[in-house]
């Protein structure tokens, strides 16, 4: 028809939201960099080798699938983030080839064989860390310490425990001058700590996920449920409001739920199902974590979850505009209320059970009692007994510990009643020690004596120095205070 | 103040026109007025070729059913009926008439009194129509029967770029208002109230000032689709009308402001509906402004009344979210042609579609709850009972979902496809 002009025409919306999806990988590629730069500052350049090879492993094996499938290349960077996301969930001195079986299995297996980008059903990162979990157990469970550019070029393997594998011996005593606790929690937050090259830094991490959120790439409702989800979990399962904490800022769990929860194929659509999807979440790492034989359930939870999403897409939809009954009655919001109603008893249950627990007057076993002495130390008399399992026979035990307050170290223990046939503690293994490196003490260290069953005697007494310690703090610093 | 959740934001681009006076578009030269300017049944021509019209004359009598008479736009000679493209591409029946440059008038005979039934038959038989956009003629939408005790009024123009409603509440408030109270007699409704966006302050202020008794102003949250007709009673009423019912069933009926305008015209200065104002803007446009323009204008006029690029990246008829986009400028306007916008290459995305990659903000997005990406993959695997599942039957076609898609897919398309479908094989 002559009358119709060659203009351009196209559907409506003809305005568009100016994302795409090359601009949302790059944002979560930015997102991660803070990650990367910590990653690198604290475990060396050999980190950000291991790193770069499994970005290149993943993009060019989604470009050599491509080829062979005949598919035009891909450009859109989501590779690049399945890699990088991998590489920062490596430990920081894995073998080469760890990287590269990685990355091929990530992006070949679990991405391409299943339709490529968005078509995944499962996390790419997150499988493949699990894969290597299970294929090279002691390569992915090695962590080393973090050292502040002390690590830069150094490759050398100094296995260091990570607080979920070995406690709070794993840390160090004091952080920045903060003594204990608030110590952990201060090198847990700074990523101080052994583990993974991205996911030890929480302040970068949080970092990212401050910018994911303000960019709207991510749904903040995913990783705030389920943290929120994870400290009532812990609270029920440890049974400690201070483990909270912990818990929350070691391992994987706050990378986990910002950069890998938040995937968005393998992630509910609907904003209801992303908290139920959270809770669950939150709920699995925990058990893993408490209950199971890892010592870390992140990527397994994140596993499990992707596993039930595209069941929760199908079964669990959007109550629609005006949508009504048979009986013409509005439908029942039932997912928005519960969903609703289930986070604010986690909020509820976080407010009333912290603030119990923290408040709750401790109960000491040991100190019988306490007093500070004219040069200002703490003198405690504690009691308690030491079963010998050989003998049957249950010794009492009673010292006088002293500790000095300014250096905060025992300074002197005063045997009152120990056993007469030799059994007694070894004094000088506490003697001059924080509380932090009592409690660090391992059975090891303390069977000294493996010939008498002094054994026993020195872990009660070790048991009895840090409830010392704890009522200096609690009680004694406090009333100084006051 | 009740809200609709989600939707979207995009950029207003009002401010070009926002603040221009109504002006007047020059008659044209010939005008041809389309039989369909409605929903329902084309009008039926009551001339003959050669006949002498005046302007506000009869051109077409509503057919039988819904639908609305036509009159003549300007004073001239009636060349005949003739076929000339539309809006959507097919060639329908438009009376041609050529301007003998006289603009002698007609008026309709004036109401000896104003009742209920009389401005009925007025609204009827003046030919207005929902000027908003959606062209359902207003004597039946206004024809409850005493079932709606509130009338809404959409002053929201949630579109971006439009600004003839924020024009007219701001030129003609007082004419508004009277036509707001002429349609509320009409429907028997015993309170109005006008939903404005919160990006009209001017607006807002003025007509709180003027409404009176039993007229309300509720200034409402920018986001579109604000004027969407359901979430427009949300928004004004906190009422939800049914999935599947009209807004009657939830007591309220929902005119636009410039619809409102029309009865005031129609009912007190007995003028016809033969004209409206349009917005014509878009970065192409060097002269942008609202105009009042007869029916059956070219659009190639007013392009050249706005020094418009003919050649530019897209015109669009209507708002960017929803409007058509114009591949002639022979198309003539209509009773519903609110604005025409001439968009430059920084102001429309030529898309290409890629792979979803399951973001979900689809399903954020979507005014009426539904799951597009759902939708658009069961319409693929050809599983309608699906799409049905997943919501397509209620879409209202207001493009969010294509718009926020990071993917660029036609989402809209899909989804309105697949209630098409749905509908045709009633499924």
């Amino acid at each position: 028809m002559a009358e119709i002009s060659n203009y351009k025409v196209a559907a409506s919306p003809h305005q568009l939201d100016s994302s795409n999806t090359r601009k949302i990988m790059l944002d979560v590629l930015i997102a991660l960099l803070p990650c990367l730069v910590c990653g690198v500052v604290f475990f060396g350049l050999y980190a950000l080798l291991l790193v770069v090879i499994c970005v290149a492993t993943c993009f060019v094996s989604e470009q050599i699938y491509n080829l062979i499938r005949k598919k035009p290349l891909t450009f859109d960077l989501s590779a690049v983030v399945t890699g990088l996301i991998l590489g920062l969930n490596l430990p920081p001195r894995a073998p080469w080839y760890i990287p590269v079986i990685g990355g091929v299995f990530a992006i070949i297996v679990v991405k391409m064989l299943f339709g490529g980008l968005g078509k995944n059903f499962a996390n790419p990162a997150a499988t493949a860390r699990v894969f290597l979990l299970l294929a090279y157990s002691s390569l992915m469970t090695q962590y080393i310490g973090a050292d502040i550019a002390g690590n830069i070029l150094s490759t050398d393997t100094v296995t260091a425990p990570t607080y979920l594998g070995g406690g709070t011996a794993a840390l160090a005593g004091e952080f920045w001058g903060v003594r204990d606790y608030w110590g952990y929690v201060l090198q847990l937050l700074f990523g101080y700590v052994g583990g993974c090259i991205g996911e030890t830094c929480k302040v970068a991490v949080i970092a990212g996920a401050v910018y994911l959120t303000a960019r709207r790439v991510i749904d903040w409702r995913i990783p705030l449920v389920y943290l929120l989800t994870a400290a009532v979990m812990v609270l029920a399962c440890y049974g400690s409001a201070s483990e909270i904490l912990l818990q929350l800022l070691s391992g994987g769990m706050l990378f986990g739920a910002v950069f890998m929860a938040t995937d968005y194929a393998t992630s509910p659509k609907w904003r209801y199902n992303r908290i139920l999807y959270a809770i669950g979440l939150g709920v699995i790492t925990v058990l893993i974590r408490r209950f199971g034989t890892y010592p870390e359930g992140t990527s397994l939870a994140i596993l499990i979850m992707n596993l039930l999403v595209p069941v929760m897409d199908k079964y669990l939809l959007p109550v629609r505009f005006g949508q009504t009954t048979k009986a013409g009655k509005p439908y029942p919001q039932g997912m928005k209320w519960s969903m609703r109603g289930v986070c604010l008893a986690l909020v509820l249950a976080l407010a009333v059970a912290v603030p119990v627990l923290a408040l709750q007057p401790m109960e000491y076993v040991y100190v019988k009692s306490a007093q500070v002495n004219e040069a200002g130390d703490y003198v405690f008399e504690v009691e308690g007994a030491a079963y010998l399992a050989d003998y049957d026979y249950t010794q009492p035990l009673a010292y006088t510990v002293t500790i000095d307050s300014e250096k905060y170290i025992v300074s002197e223990i005063i045997p009152v009643t120990q056993s007469t046939m030799g059994y007694v503690a070894e004094l000088a293994l506490f003697l001059n020690k924080t509380r932090h490196e009592v409690a660090s003490l391992t059975g090891e260290d303390l069977s000294v004596d493996s010939k008498t069953s002094a054994t026993y005697t020195n872990t009660e007494l070790r048991a009895m120095i840090v409830e010392c310690f704890d009522y200096a703090q609690r009680e004694l610093e406090g009333k100084a205070n006051g | 103040m009740a809200l609709f959740g989600k939707g979207v934001h995009p950029k207003g681009h009002k401010a070009r026109t926002s603040g221009a006076e109504i002006g007047v578009c020059p008659a044209p030269r010939a005008a041809y007025v389309p039989l369909s300017q409605h929903i329902g049944a084309p009008a039926v021509p009551v001339v003959e070729a050669g006949e002498r019209v005046l302007r506000g004359q009869l051109l077409a009598k509503k057919a039988e059913g819904l639908s609305a008479n036509v009159y003549s736009p300007i004073a001239g000679t009636v060349k005949g009926v003739v076929g000339h493209i539309a809006g959507g591409g097919k060639k329908v029946g438009h009376i041609l008439v050529e301007s003998d440059g006289t603009d002698e008038s007609v008026s309709l005979s004036p109401l000896p009194e104003i009742t209920p039934e009389s401005v009925l038959a007025r609204v009827e038989e003046a030919g207005i129509v929902g000027m908003g956009g959606a062209g359902f003629p207003t004597a039946a939408k206004l024809n409850v029967s005493g079932r709606a005790d509130i009338l809404v009024v959409n002053g929201a123009e949630c579109e971006p770029y439009i600004t003839c409603d924020e024009r007219i509440m701001l030129e003609y408030a007082d004419e508004l208002l009277q036509g707001v109270r002429r349609c509320m007699l009409a429907c028997g409704a015993k309170s109005a109230v006008i939903g404005i966006e919160k990006n009209k302050p001017e607006a807002i202020a003025l007509l709180s000032a003027k409404c009176g008794e039993g007229i309300s102003v509720r200034a409402l949250r920018t986001r579109y689709p604000q004027g969407a007709e359901k979430q427009l009673i949300y928004g004004c009423t906190g009422r939800v009308v049914p999935e599947g019912k009209l807004p009657v069933d939830a007591g309220v009926v929902v005119v636009n402001v410039h619809t409102a305008l029309s009865v005031y015209r129609a009912v007190d200065l007995n003028i016809p509906c033969y004209e409206r104002v349009m917005t014509i803007s878009g970065g192409a446009a060097k002269k942008p402004g609202n105009f009042w323009v007869k029916n059956g204008t070219p659009l190639r006029e007013l392009a050249a009344l706005c020094e418009a690029d003919e050649n530019c990246a897209r015109i669009v008829s209507g708002g960017p979210m929803m409007g058509e986009p114009v591949f002639s400028l022979k198309v003539c306007t209509t009773k519903t042609s609110s604005s025409l916008l001439f968009l430059d290459e920084g102001e429309c995305e030529s898309k290409v579609a890629s792979v979803c990659i399951g973001c979900g903000r689809c399903v954020q997005a979507c005014p009426m709850g539904l799951s597009p990406t759902f939708i658009e993959e069961a319409l693929f695997r050809k599983d309608y009972a699906e799409a049905k599942r997943y919501g397509a039957p209620s879409c209202i076609s207001c493009g969010c979902c294509s718009y926020v898609c990071p993917a660029k897919r036609f989402l809209a398309q899909s989804v309105k496809l697949a209630k098409k479908i749905i509908r045709e094989r009633n499924i």
